[in-house]
């Protein structure tokens, strides 16, 4: 320890600093108050002897002196004084730490240090403790939010504008132990999961990140319920702890909201409610909740329901039958359920009505559980339009400005045969800034016209093989036959796109090597005959469509808005 | 991605699933969807387009085939779950006289 001495005698700074330096310390002596403050800011000191009556600036005022200087460090400051009455001791505590009235002993000057000594160094034990907690608590709350805004945004994701669907979801924590994920399906119709992990809080919700990606991709592949809830179990079942497990309902609604398919394991009971918003069914959990089985044993089998229009289905986690009010009632079940037929299924009511209930807003209880509620009505799926994109492709293309391009490319009868040069096409012209929504109808369109340009023009096969008696079978055989054996033949593909103020427009151009055919007898048929169809779909689906070259070119204009 | 075309009979009904394109690479299955494997007359077929993100007019001369070979009356072939555009498609193609469009 260093030990600063402070004394205008000089044999009293030698005899304290020999005392100091036999206890083992460092002693560093000073004669006035001056001079003490320079020491401190040179060599620092742990301890301070000092004198009360010196010349000049006492040892009162140097000891306010220096504390001012020490700050919050603690650097106990003990007087050395021959002076006896109240007072003055009284002062020596007020202004330093202790005390020790001369003359002294050496025994008592050596238990004085001691014990100081024992003081700073559990004060220094504090401080670095609080230093440290410090330190992790600003990381906690900054790995917190960094959490957060991870969570945020992938569940800004999941909340998608469908107009069918009202939720309320409150967690008991910062985070949310419940996933709630809709998913608009390729289809046209809808999927929503509602999980409850194990659990609330950060722990229970880390689950909830890697199943809303899964899930998401897994509802543009339109794979059902049943398919579904078991790519995710195995997911979860890979990499949750074993104590931990996600209860679920999964459930698919078609376009036009008259059919569900439901999955369900480990959740309370899902409602039907008719238009009296009265329970019309219970629908209980088949299967234990995702995450604990194996995928061998896991059970895809799901329930089918018929729905109409004025059907209201409820998805709900345990939070809000087992919210409590301070006399420890439950919310329960009959509450819960007369809360949905009184306020019609306004999800908003029903909230407002448990708080009233439990008072929660009033701080008269606080919520222990995540809270999940789901009402969804049955009949045609609407989404609303703009604020929020689907899929991570559209929030791309939002990012970016759509630009004019052009690509032609010729394929030799190498790569006419091999497998379909046109899928890769579209791929590409899917890919681009602006199409990825049109995507379908362009891959129908260049299709239709590659197929056309390689069957009827290079391979110059005849509609009227189908009518054979073989049919379609014949035609195919025969096209494979051509498509292997012939050598020469070429189909030359340019698409163009250009911006239009309320769009774009994309001109595909297909030339062929073959010989042309008469295409004034081709387009407008309608008949009932299983050809002839693939030209006039075209010219249905498109802007317009033009041959030139007898018939050996043809051109297609589609012209979009923007979404 | 391949295409599966998968089938049960129910009586005289048969469900005839499509995932993956639905045109002329599923040719032979879907033939043999509904005359190999089939036992008796069927009065009803169910085509469900749920899993299937493509049709071109090939596909559409697969189902006029179907028809055509099981001599079915118009509306007893219903397509269910097709996706926007390819109800689109079909429409365009006015095959919604021959088929019952879901």
């Amino acid at each position: 320890m260093r030990i600063l001495i402070v004394d205008d005698l000089e044999a009293n700074r030698i005899l304290l600093s020999h005392l100091v330096e036999f206890h083992g310390h460092v002693a560093i002596t000073c004669g006035d108050a001056e001079q003490a403050l320079q020491a401190y800011n040179t060599h620092g000191a742990d301890l301070i002897f000092m004198d009360v009556v010196m010349p000049g600036v006492d040892g009162y005022v140097a000891a306010q002196q220096l504390k001012g200087v020490i700050g919050d460090y603690f650097v106990p400051i003990i007087f050395i004084t021959a002076l006896q009455d109240e007072d003055a001791l009284v002062r020596c505590l007020e202004f330093g730490d202790d005390y020790l009235v001369r003359p002294f002993n050496q025994v008592m000057f050596s238990a004085k240090i001691a014990a100081h000594i024992r003081t700073i160094e559990l004060h220094r034990k504090t401080q670095k403790q609080h230093e440290e907690l410090t330190y992790l608590h600003t990381r906690l709350i900054q790995e917190q939010e960094m959490a957060q805004h991870v969570f945020d945004h992938a569940t800004q994701v999941n909340h998608q504008n469908c107009e069918n669907i009202q939720t309320y979801i409150s967690s008991a924590s910062q985070f949310n132990g419940d996933v709630l994920l809709i998913g608009k399906s390729p289809a046209g119709g809808v999927y929503v999961m509602l999980g409850d992990f194990t659990g609330h809080g950060l722990p229970a919700a880390l689950g909830s990140l890697p199943l809303s990606q899964l899930f998401h991709s897994l509802v543009l592949k339109q794979l059902s319920v049943g398919d579904l809830a078991r790519e995710l179990n195995s997911t979860l079942a890979d990499f949750l702890p074993d104590y931990m497990f996600c209860a679920a309902v999964i459930a698919e609604f078609n376009a036009s909201g008259n059919k569900m398919r439901l999955w369900s394991g480990g959740l309370h009971d899902s409602l039907i409610l008719d238009d009296q918003n009265e329970v019309q069914q219970r629908i209980s959990s088949l299967h234990m909740p995702l995450g604990i089985l194996d995928d061998e044993d896991f059970n895809t089998e799901c329930g089918e329901y018929d729905l109409q229009a004025n059907n209201k289905i409820i998805f709900y986690t345990d939070g809000i039958l087992e919210a409590s009010n301070d006399r420890g009632e439950l919310f329960g079940r009959q509450r819960f359920e007369s809360a949905l037929q009184r306020s019609k299924c306004d999800i908003e009511k029903v909230r407002k009505g448990l708080h009233r209930f439990t008072g929660y807003q009033a701080g008269v209880s606080i919520q222990d559980d995540d809270i999940s509620l789901v009402c969804i009505d049955a009949g045609e799926v609407t989404f609303k339009k703009g604020e929020h994109k689907t899929s991570e492709q559209e929030a791309y293309e939002s990012s970016r400005a759509p630009i004019p391009w052009q690509i032609s490319l010729d394929l030799a009868m190498a790569e006419l045969r091999s497998g379909s040069p046109v899928s890769q096409l579209v791929d590409m012209v899917g890919e681009a800034t602006g199409l990825y929504s049109h995507k379908p109808i362009l891959v129908l369109l260049l299709v239709e016209i590659f197929n056309n340009a390689l069957d009827h023009g290079v391979l110059g096969l005849k509609s009227s093989l189908k009518d054979g008696p073989g049919g379609m079978m014949d035609y195919y055989s025969e096209r494979e036959k051509r498509l292997e054996s012939y050598t020469k033949g070429q189909v030359g593909i340019k698409i163009c796109h250009q911006l239009l103020s309320t769009g774009g427009q994309l001109n595909f151009t297909v030339s062929d090597s073959g010989e042309g055919f008469n295409y004034e007898q081709v387009i407008g048929s309608t008949s009932d005959e299983s050809h002839g169809r693939g030209l006039s779909l075209v010219d249905q689906l498109s802007e317009r469509m033009s041959f030139s070259d007898g018939g050996r070119c043809i051109e297609v204009v589609y012209i979009y808005t923007k979404d | 991605m391949s295409s599966v075309v998968s089938c049960t009979q129910q009586g005289s009904r048969l469900d005839i699933a499509i995932s993956g394109r639905f045109d002329f690479s599923i040719l032979h299955d879907f033939r043999n969807a509904y005359t190999l494997d089939v036992e008796g007359p069927i009065e009803k077929i169910v085509i469900d387009l749920t899993r299937s993100e493509h049709m071109d007019s090939s596909g559409m001369g697969l189902l006029l085939t179907l028809k055509k070979e099981l001599k079915l009356d118009s509306g007893c072939i219903e397509i269910q779950n097709c996706r926007p555009h390819i109800r689109d498609a079909l429409l365009a193609a006015r095959l919604d006289h021959f088929f019952k469009v879901d």
